[in-house]
This record gives structure tokens, sequence and C-alpha cells, in this order.
């Protein structure tokens, strides 16, 4: 199972989004794909795709993943989302945070041949736990808007990714056609000059509620390259 | 047992330790993976502590009170105070909330995650606290 890891420095940029409609798409080709929300302290995955609380169920020492459909593809899904109440403030130590990406990621019955990890925003502590955890083996997509803000806290995370020894596939520049169009282009040279390709999602407001997995056919390809 | 926390637990008591005798058949369908998983469930104020095992023993659901110094051998402890405790099992407090507010701690014995005890366990803590209240 080869995981992908979706983050970007800063939050609020689409990287749920780009996670879901990755992992449809991918889906879509036929392929075996799992979605972990790691994102503990505002999961939103459960919501995207609608699975509902349940008993979780256990297979020898793992956890069984969910399953959830989209115009008939499967994903394995998996997230603490769908078991704790709604509107609850999570207050995790760093140990217990760790703890929760070590069993969402290694004790969950996965049989993905693709991960897709939606990760939270920074290097939070769940980023720094998962990329050791995934060093030298995982693919990873950086998510940011064309804007010159989202460039800074993408640089950081770009490095932490180094770091680690990601293989950072692609910026995706989501909501473009949102922001001034000289700065889109400024931001887009800038991704270039680092060896970065990158991807563009173009500004659709209805990519807010629901799938579009045919605007993310581009990440496909190049994730899977 | 210390005395203040009996006293807390009084009304809870007998239920709870009939808990295993009196939901055998709902456990069973509800927990079917139980069979292999007990915890100790370690409580305590600020004059002591109390431990209860609960498992499964002889094919049978089991709570039975034990030494909170010697507890027998459990896949995980759950340690938390009486009144966090008390506020589950009244359906006050749930207890993933519980958790993710860092009032219980978990701990594994058997290499499997605190994460993944607290999961399982959860389930088996709404039936606990529906079948007390």
């Amino acid at each position: 199972m080869i995981p992908i890891i979706v983050t970007s420095g800063k939050g609020g940029v689409g990287k749920s989004t780009v996670s879901a409609n990755l992992a449809i798409a991918l889906a879509q080709r036929g392929i075996r794909v799992g979605l972990l929300d790691a994102d503990l302290m505002d999961p939103v995955q459960h919501l995207v795709f609608r699975a509902d609380k349940e008993a979780i169920r256990e297979y020898g020492k793992q956890l069984l993943p969910l399953t959830v459909n989209v115009n008939g593809r499967t994903v394995e899904f998996m997230g603490i989302g769908p078991f704790i109440p709604r509107g609850v403030g999570v207050a995790l130590n760093y140990q217990k945070t760790a703890d929760f990406i070590v069993t969402l990621l290694k004790f969950v019955r996965w049989t993905a041949d693709y991960l897709i990890i939606d990760s939270p925003p920074s290097s939070v502590d769940v980023n720094a736990k998962l990329l050791h955890e995934l060093e030298g083996i995982a693919r990873a997509v950086l998510v940011g808007e064309p804007h010159v803000f989202a460039l800074e806290d993408n640089l950081r995370m770009l490095d932490l990714l180094r770091l680690y020894r990601a293989d950072v596939r692609a910026i995706v520049l989501n909501k473009v056609g949102l922001y001034d169009p000289n700065m889109t282009k400024e931001i887009e040279e800038n991704y270039s000059k680092l060896g970065l390709r990158v991807v563009k999602i173009p500004w659709d407001p209805q990519l807010q509620m629901g799938f579009k997995p045919e605007l993310f056919r581009e990440l496909v390809e190049v994730v899977l390259a | 047992m210390s005395l203040n926390i009996r006293l807390k637990l009084l009304t809870v008591l007998p239920k709870l330790l009939n808990f295993g005798v009196s939901q055998l058949q709902d456990v069973l369908r509800q927990f079917p993976e139980a069979k292999t998983r007990s915890a100790v469930l370690e409580l305590y104020d600020e004059r002591g502590k109390v431990a209860f095992w609960i498992g499964f023993e002889g094919g049978r659901p089991a709570v039975r009170e034990v030494d909170p110094d010697n507890p027998p051998y459990a896949t995980n402890i759950i340690t938390m105070h009486v009144d966090t405790f008390i506020r589950i099992i009244r359906g006050g407090l749930d207890f993933r909330t519980a958790y993710l507010y860092d009032l219980i701690e978990i701990a594994s014995n058997d290499g499997l995650p605190p994460a993944y005890h607290l999961l399982i366990w959860s389930a088996f803590f709404d039936r606990l606290a529906s079948a007390l209240r």
C-alpha cells in the first residue's frame, strides 16, 4: 500500500476537498483506495462521505475500516470523526495524538493499494508523527491557494516533507480564479522554481459540498506516475 | 475498598458487578470479539483507589472487584477519577469525550495501542451506561 499525504502549511485551503476527490478519482480508475482522516482536531471526511457513527469492529488484532460509496465506487475509510460526539473539543496531549495516528495507520486492516491521508495543516504534532512513521515511503501532495501567505506557509511544509524524504508529487493550487491573476501567476512561478509540478484546480463553489473528480484527473496521473 | 469511593459507587456497584450476568446475551451479540479482551477498571479519588476486572471467564462476561495494588492480567487498564466514572455511567459524560478531555488514561498490556482499546471499549461503556441507568 502506497501512502499519499495530502497536506498544507495553511488551514482552509482545501486539503479535505482534494483528498476526497482524489480518492474518488482513483477509485473511478478501478484502483483500491483508502482514505484516512488524520485531522484529529477537525475531522470532516466522515461528513463529506456521510459515514455515520457505528460500532467499530475488529478482525484479529486490527480494526476494520468503514466503507463509503460514491456513485458506485467504494473507498475504505477511517478516522476518529464517526466515533466521537459532535461538537466535542479535542484536547489530546502529544502521546495520545501519536497513539491515535499509529492506531489509524498501522492497526486498521487496510486492503487498499493507495492510502490517501488527509492531514491537518502546518507542522503540528500529527504531521510530525505521520511523517516520522512514513519516512521515506510516502508520496505527498501539497495544497495551497494562489496567495502569498499560503506560499510562505507551504515553503515550511515543503521543507518538512523533504526532511522526512516524502516524494512530493505536486503542489495543488486550489481555488484558481478567486484571487488576482497576477498574484496567481507569481505564486505558480515560485513553486515551479522549487521543482514542483503545479496542478491547478479552478475555483468552483460546487466543490465545497460535492464531488467533482473530473477536475482531478491531472492530479491522479501525477500521483500514480 | 476505599470507603469514600464505596459510598460514591453505592447505587451502581451491585448492578455493575451483576452486569456480566444480566446482560449476557446482549454483550455476546454486541461484542463478539470481546471474548479475547479484558480490562482492569481503576477508579481513584483523593483518598484511595479501587479496581474491577472486566472480561470473559469460562465463556461468560464477568465483572469482579480485584485488589487495585495487585490486579490480575487484563489486556488493558482504564484509569479515571470515580466522579468521572459516575458521570459516564449516569449518561452525563461520554466515554470518548472523557478520553479526549484527558480525564481517562488507558494503558495497554497486549501490544495494541491505547487508542485501539479506547475505540473498542467505547461501545461497551455505552452499553454499560445504558444498563446501569
